[in-house]
């Protein structure tokens, strides 16, 4: 991976460069942080001109290493106004790897009102117009591309939200079934839209697979790393079987499953929706209970979710998803759930941010709690249709939240809080509060410690000791979104120490270096700073990494805890 | 004394038929977990998360902490996601 591809919108051409001296080494999260930090303006517009739109696979994209396909996407976010980093499955990762293309970022924004695509292809890059793709949804752009293409090239796309550049936009990305993987947070669907671009695709014939400096020292590393995954429960057996969504059951018992738009920690109809129940109606309608993201998974946590008349309804039906549609917004019924999940990966919106939304929406009385139908409605007929009031809806959670007068609003640096209270889950409130990409769980995983006893155990209704679980989780974290490794990774990596070791070991036989674990976390701690620096350029300052006043307002049944660390414990944070 | 207990994930297949999210033990007083789960059979190797009334019960205090009349006890195996 040498080659950076820049593509510019404003006068349509493309640019092959070597990666600067001051790029190598850096993959996925830590090369779209350092681009974007070096290249945007942090004052500039997101939706303008000066923002970069920045696609990096991970360092050990395209090799043989387990669980390595995860497609990084950077700029600045117009969601929380400061800088993000997103990551997904799909297949793209893997061509851009083979094809030898450390980042491609798009530049700037065409004058004209019209379409584009880029396809990236071996010998050239080239930009398309596009026309009769335009307000196509995800699902049936992917078919179309396909078909264009006449072979299963990568697509990673808009879907109308992201070209209406509504905030709770997110790109799309196609899975080896042709099926939906999302870059779904922080807006970049907005971005992508904002450059009028409607897909890129990427076709990797004729390139050799990515070979490592050092194939027999690479492939024994593989193997112990692969082992370990296998070998804990949760990578190996728990997260194979049930997938994410067995969480909602341990979250209700916990008393951190946010219900009601963060009104209780636990809900009465858990078991309808549950991981449980999940499997068991897909194995009854012929779906896939386990499946893989991206090619190369092991964990296989996706699963393939059927309708009643066993046909294909959604995939990767994560839960985030489902807590929020479910608990948060009060919808028993799975089925209303997972039609939701599918329109909104066709009209191409964050299922979190939206979940999150219709959660404040319906506290607002735009619909009632329960009302599946009404969601699937209002994401059909008023989001993904652009209407006032979908737009509106579009803009996300604290969107609403303005827009209704309402209080209880779940955001932090205007983006949704996901799926674990951080009143009763206190570590996982450390990183919504701190993380440089806006509350986000997936950037420091607290909950693995708070509540699954993964990698030791802090008391999550206690607030010893979750400044630092936190710290070190998002420092961690920085550094795995730079390999291009699944964060599922980590569960097996905080207990098994041949885990982290065989992964360093694969970069360094990969590049043929001699990284070692302090210089791995040094690059965790190097991709924050980065980012922290960026977010402040940008006007947010400390008193953006606080949580929404209400949580230390109002008690979380059943536990009636309230959030009560302190700003300046919050503040201790960056002290590293 | 009687308490619920709730099973969860694989550990729900040594529940008995009819019951499918848990059952009510009666139990003596001064049962422990371990004499709770084993009236089901749970290997104690697989309860990797215990909880009574929503809160955990850790690795030192699972053997020796007793049960109350109408508590609560909630088993999970080894289990992940996010």
């Amino acid at each position: 991976m040498d080659r950076i591809v820049r593509v510019n919108m404003s006068d349509l051409t493309t640019r092959v460069e070597p990666v600067p001296a001051a790029w190598v080494g850096l993959g996925g999260r830590a090369l779209t942080s350092t681009v974007v930090a070096a290249e945007v303006p942090p004052t500039c517009h997101a939706l303008g001109p000066n923002n970069k739109l920045v696609f990096a696979p991970g360092l050990l994209s395209g090799t043989a290493a387990a669980n390595s396909g995860r497609i990084s996407c950077g700029a600045k976010s117009p969601l929380t106004g400061g800088i993000k980093e997103s990551n997904a499955g799909g297949t793209a990762a893997k061509m851009l790897a083979k094809l030898g293309i450390a980042a491609l970022v798009v530049e700037g924004q065409p004058a004209a009102d019209k379409w584009y695509s880029v396809h990236v292809a071996k010998d050239a890059i080239t930009i398309q117009e596009e026309k009769d793709t335009v307000g196509t949804g995800n699902y049936c752009l992917v078919n179309q591309v396909q078909a264009r293409f006449g072979k299963p090239v990568g697509v990673m796309s808009v879907g109308p939200a992201g070209e209406m550049k509504m905030l709770s936009a997110n790109i799309s990305v196609a899975d080896p079934e042709s099926h939906i993987r999302s870059i779904g947070r922080g807006g970049l669907g907005a971005v992508m839209g904002s450059k009028k671009l409607k897909f890129i695709s990427i076709d990797d014939t004729g390139t050799p697979p990515v070979m490592p400096k050092e194939p027999a020292k690479f492939k024994e590393a593989a193997k112990i790393f692969a082992q370990t995954l296998l070998d804990h429960p949760v990578s190996g057996q728990g997260l194979p079987t049930y997938g994410t969504n067995v969480l909602v059951n341990i979250l209700h018992e916990a008393g951190g499953l946010p219900t009601r738009n963060f009104t209780s920690g636990q809900y009465a109809a858990h078991d309808k929706i549950s991981g449980e129940t999940m499997h068991a109606t897909i194995v009854a309608r012929g779906g896939m209970p386990t499946h893989g993201c991206h090619p190369g998974c092991q964990i296989q946590c996706s699963q393939i979710y059927n309708d009643k008349d066993g046909k294909y309804l959604t995939s990767g039906f994560e839960y985030e998803t489902i807590w929020g549609m479910g608990a948060d917004c009060c919808i028993e019924d799975l089925d209303d759930i997972a039609t939701a999940d599918h329109v909104m990966d066709d009209i191409g919106v964050d299922s979190i941010e939206t979940a999150v939304m219709f959660g404040v929406a319906m506290e607002a009385g735009v619909l009632p709690f329960g009302d599946g139908k009404g969601v699937v409605r209002m994401l059909t007929e008023e989001i993904g249709k652009g209407t006032p009031l979908g737009r509106i809806l579009g803009g996300g959670a604290a969107n609403v939240g303005r827009v209704y007068g309402i209080t209880r609003v779940p955001v932090v640096k205007n983006q949704g809080i996901p799926a674990y209270d951080p009143r009763a889950v206190k570590g996982i409130g450390v990183t919504y509060a701190m993380s440089t990409m806006g509350a986000d769980h997936t950037s420091g995983y607290a909950v693995a410690t708070n509540i699954l006893s993964v990698g030791g155990h802090v008391d999550p209704l206690k607030k010893e000791g979750q400044i630092e679980l936190a710290r070190n989780l998002n420092i961690a974290t920085a550094a795995i979104d730079s390999t291009g490794m699944c964060l599922f990774i980590a569960f097996p990596a905080l207990d098994i120490p041949a885990c982290l070791t065989s992964l360093i070991d694969m970069i360094n036989a990969r590049f043929g270096i001699a990284l070692s674990g302090d210089d791995v976390t040094a690059l965790g701690k190097s991709v924050l700073k980065t980012e922290h620096a960026f977010n402040i350029a940008a006007g947010l300052t400390r008193e953006h990494d606080r949580l929404p006043e209400f949580f230390s307002l109002e008690a979380l049944p059943p536990h009636n805890v309230v959030w009560d660390i302190t700003p300046e414990e919050l503040d201790s944070y960056w002290n590293f | 004394m009687k308490i619920a207990l709730r099973l969860y994930a694989t550990l729900r297949d040594y529940l008995p038929d009819g019951h499918d999210t848990g059952v009510t033990l009666d139990l003596p007083d001064g049962a422990t977990i371990p004499d709770a789960l084993a009236v089901l059979g749970v290997p104690l190797a697989l309860a990797h998360i215990i909880m009574i009334q929503g809160r955990r019960v850790l690795p030192p205090d699972v053997a020796t902490r007793q049960l109350v009349d109408g508590e609560e006890l909630a088993v999970f195996p080894a289990i992940g996601g996010g």
